[in-house]
């Protein structure tokens, strides 16, 4: 019995002494949404609409610049600050040699402005691929790729866009799932 | 004299959990301290280093926890999308080790469940981070509903004998020496 009691107690200050915070604590619950609530404007084989945006570390973001260098992977994203979103990107971040090795760049959208994105994905990490905010005109560029949903916060969706700026991948995912990282990667393969 | 000392642990214990529990407050469906482990089936590991690990027979697709052949499991809930799991990928992979290097080899193992990750997105994980461990992909949030949902990374130690969730720990755990030696605690405590 007393050495049951010491091991609770053991236990139990384990846990007061382990570090339990987590900045999710601080993502807001959205509940089940509508998976999808826009309609796609882009297909595969369309040139991709240019877009010029400003990014978290301040510098401006132009799609054109990467044509004839890179292969871009497009990411939408709802809402910084909401949960599959938080969970996104740094799988992203962790698999950044895969994508380098498929000469690709990504780019991460949000319709979120600047000093949330800021603050946000400060909590995540340091992303090895840029951060641009679509939040004024709010969602220009979730509108015209067609992802733009009517609440005003975007898809989660992943647009491929290859080296001579002709996309090659359009996938929208149910907003409330991640799109699996091996599709995208599979997709980017065949790019080669 | 004895009453009197179980009586003021119990004091302590019970200031202890006042303490804790508001901080932490989770939902009543996640296995916690004191519950049974869930008796659900796993997906065994396909390598053979993995299954010799834990001692599964060369031929079975699914394994329950209790099949493992040791006395405790510490089953980490992670995820490779989950920055703090990342974070913390190589405390955990010093966890192995210690465990791997001790007395306790025989006696503990080491797995990881991954809510939401395909078995391409586990090896991501497995990949940059060098993990030698079983790790156990549930793309389609089978285990992830059976765990109440939890957070990640959700750590526990159970003890195969009987099933019950001896330890739970969510978010970091700190040290692998500190959760090491909790383990070792463990070990010289119950019977």
């Amino acid at each position: 019995m007393l050495k049951k009691v010491f091991l609770i107690v053991f236990c139990m200050a384990f846990a007061l002494s382990a570090n339990a915070s987590d900045f999710r604590e601080d993502v807001f619950y959205v509940g089940e949404l509508k998976p999808v609530d826009s309609e796609i404007k882009v297909q595969v084989g369309d040139e991709a609409p240019d877009f010029s945006l400003p990014a978290v570390d301040g510098s401006k973001v132009t799609l054109s610049d990467y044509q004839g260098e890179k292969n871009i992977m497009i990411s939408f994203i709802p809402a910084a600050w909401t949960p599959v979103c938080s969970d996104q990107w740094p799988g992203y971040n962790l698999a950044g040699d895969l994508f380098k090795q498929l000469d690709t760049v990504i780019i991460g959208i949000s319709v979120d402005n600047v000093p949330t994105l800021y603050a946000w994905t400060r909590q995540m990490g340091d992303f090895w691929f840029p951060v641009v905010s679509d939040f004024w005109p709010h969602g220009e560029v979730a509108e015209e790729y067609g992802v733009l949903r009517t609440d005003g916060t975007a898809e989660r969706a992943i647009i491929i866009v290859d080296k001579q700026g002709i996309i090659r991948f359009v996938h929208v995912e149910d907003i409330n799932l991640r799109p699996e990282l091996g599709m995208l990667i599979n997709a980017l393969r065949e790019l080669q | 004299m004895l009453n009197k000392n179980v009586f003021s642990q119990v004091v302590i214990m019970l200031v202890a959990a006042l303490l804790f529990y508001p901080a932490t407050s989770i939902s009543g469906s996640v296995p916690a301290t004191g519950d049974i482990f869930p008796a659900e089936d796993l997906k065994a590991p396909e390598e053979g280093t993995y299954r010799q690990y834990l001692g599964l027979d060369a031929d079975k697709e699914t394994f329950k926890l209790k099949d493992i052949q040791a006395e405790f499991a510490v089953v980490q809930i992670f995820s490779m999308y989950c920055p703090i799991c990342q974070r913390e990928a190589r405390e955990v992979n010093e966890l192995y080790n210690l465990i791997q290097d001790s007395d306790a080899a025989d006696k503990v193992k080491l797995l990881g469940i991954a809510p939401g990750n395909s078995a391409f997105e586990v090896s991501v994980y497995r990949e940059q981070y060098d993990v030698q461990f079983p790790l156990i992909p549930d793309g389609e949030f089978e285990w992830h509903k059976i765990m109440g949902e939890v957070g990640t990374p959700y750590f526990l130690i159970v003890d195969l004998s009987t099933g019950e969730i001896l330890e739970d720990q969510l978010g970091p755990f700190g040290t692998a020496q500190d959760f090491f030696e909790l383990i070792e605690h463990i070990l010289k405590h119950v019977d």
